[in-house]
């Protein structure tokens, strides 16, 4: 194998014993103090709650751009009742982890990259180390569970907004001949077990990821603010690609 | 443990700064020692004594154990027992000055950390707190307010980085009786710059000069 593929491994060995280590660290109750939840706390207003609006717009959009070309392809086949299913499969098993993922790795990411990198080269990194606050456990902790309960929950938001949206938008199509107690009874009864795990695996995991990612690039930074952008865009890119990864592999382990 | 060795804070073996500069020191509970640090060094004997990085030559004990052969989380609790005062920054930017100074004794959840800290900084006159980022602070209070984070929670070692470029006569005075204070209470300080001016030499008599060995 050449040197590239063995870094690669060798950072995505690294990514995945990150995130062990916080998975680990934060079940330790002494890890709990009050700064670390309040950075936090932070985290999840930033990641989370301040993201909220734009999610929902990207996921109003993508309920009627689902249903517009649902509707016009299963009237053709006469199909229609196959909307609700058609939004299950394509929503919630793929777009809305990803979307959902990707307007985080571009909003959170990019931030958690640049702040992280920034702190570290102008010494605040080193001041905390040398006060005995654990960089980890004050930095990443937060940051990594924050991102990725974000993640979960913006997810949720996603798919509730496109169900809602793809409602509206097909009761507008079909002049308010919709029964809305269907609509919801085919979505819902098209979720299978495996959907679930899915969807959990494909919001939480990437958010892990992106997180450890991210912290990992800035905190590599050495002393010069060029290397900032740079960790950026290393941050931004390793998280894309771990989460199609993902969810490639989570959607093979599901569905095949 | 010995009587002797209970009382060592800080312990320096064989540390090389350069081909031909070999360090080796012990300081003890309530002692002052003076590192002759050039001023471009890149701080590292404050990362040296405080464990956060090692020397690359030679071993740096605390309390009778190198920094290295101490667990993670040992470190960091231990590391939690020197107070430090940085020559530059020593401030985490996106915290509130006050929660700068909070910062250390929350996550080490410090009893009586209330106390000391309105001790100290009724000391060194910075008494309340701000509650406003280091930009909205005036220098000099900014200044007092990082003594009084370095100075509070009963610190057993101080390591002090250039400490008082520029500071004001009545700040001088002030911070240098606050280390002889400190230094009653059984602190071991370092102090460390390239000159010792005499106001400060005579502060901290009886103070020890390390110097190197050659090689």
């Amino acid at each position: 194998m050449g040197a590239g593929v063995l870094a690669r491994l060798g950072r995505a060995a690294r990514t995945a014993a990150m995130v062990w280590a916080v998975l680990a660290k934060s079940v330790r109750p002494g890890t709990w103090t009050a700064p670390m939840r309040n950075v936090l706390a932070r985290q999840i207003l930033f990641t989370g709650l301040e993201a909220t609006g734009f999610v929902s717009l990207i996921a109003l959009i993508v309920g009627v751009l689902v249903v517009v070309q649902a509707q016009y392809w299963l009237t053709r086949l006469g199909q229609t009742a196959l909307i609700g299913p058609i939004l299950t499969a394509v929503v919630l098993r793929e777009l809305g982890p990803l979307l959902t993922n990707f307007v985080v790795i571009a909003r959170s990411g990019t931030a958690i990259s640049t702040e992280l990198a920034n702190m570290k080269i102008h010494g605040e990194v080193r001041t905390l180390d040398a006060m005995g606050v654990d960089p980890f456990v004050y930095l990443v902790i937060p940051r990594v569970l924050g991102v990725a309960a974000s993640t979960f929950c913006l997810t949720i938001v996603f798919l509730a907004v496109t169900f809602i949206g793809g409602f509206v938008c097909m009761w507008i199509i079909q002049l308010g001949d919709i029964d809305m107690g269907l609509f919801f009874g085919n979505i819902i009864g098209a979720v299978t077990v495996a959907d679930v795990f899915s969807l959990l695996a494909k919001s939480i995991l990437p958010g892990l990821l992106t997180g450890a990612i991210c912290c990992d690039e800035a905190l590599a930074v050495g002393a010069a603010a060029t290397e900032v952008p740079i960790a950026a865009t290393r941050g931004v890119m390793r998280s894309i690609g771990a989460l199609f990864v993902v969810s490639l592999v989570i959607s093979v382990m599901a569905y095949l | 443990m010995t009587e002797l060795s209970s009382s060592e804070r800080i312990r320096v073996e064989s540390v090389r700064t350069g081909p031909e500069e070999v360090w080796s020191f012990v300081l003890r509970a309530g002692e002052a020692l003076w590192i002759p640090e050039e001023r471009d060094s890149g701080g590292q004997w404050l990362d040296w004594l405080t464990g956060i990085g090692p020397p690359p030559a030679g071993e740096v004990f605390w309390k009778g154990a190198e920094w290295r052969r101490r667990g993670p989380d040992e470190a960091v609790a231990e590391r939690g027992r020197i107070g430090c005062v940085f020559a530059q920054g020593g401030l985490v930017a996106n915290l509130d000055m006050d929660e700068n100074v909070w910062l250390p004794a929350r996550m080490h959840r410090r009893e009586k950390a209330e106390e000391e800290i309105g001790e100290w900084a009724r000391f060194f006159g910075c008494w309340p707190l701000p509650p406003s980022r280091a930009p909205a602070v005036p220098e000099r209070l900014r200044r007092r307010i990082l003594w009084t984070r370095a100075f509070a929670g009963r610190p057993e070692a101080m390591v002090l980085e250039r400490p008082l470029p520029d500071a004001a006569p009545e700040d001088r005075e002030r911070f240098l009786e606050g280390v002889r204070r400190i230094r009653e209470r059984g602190c071991a300080v370092v102090w460390l710059d390239r000159q010792m001016t005499e106001d400060v030499r005579a502060a901290l008599e009886p103070l020890a000069k390390a110097e190197p060995r050659t090689a």
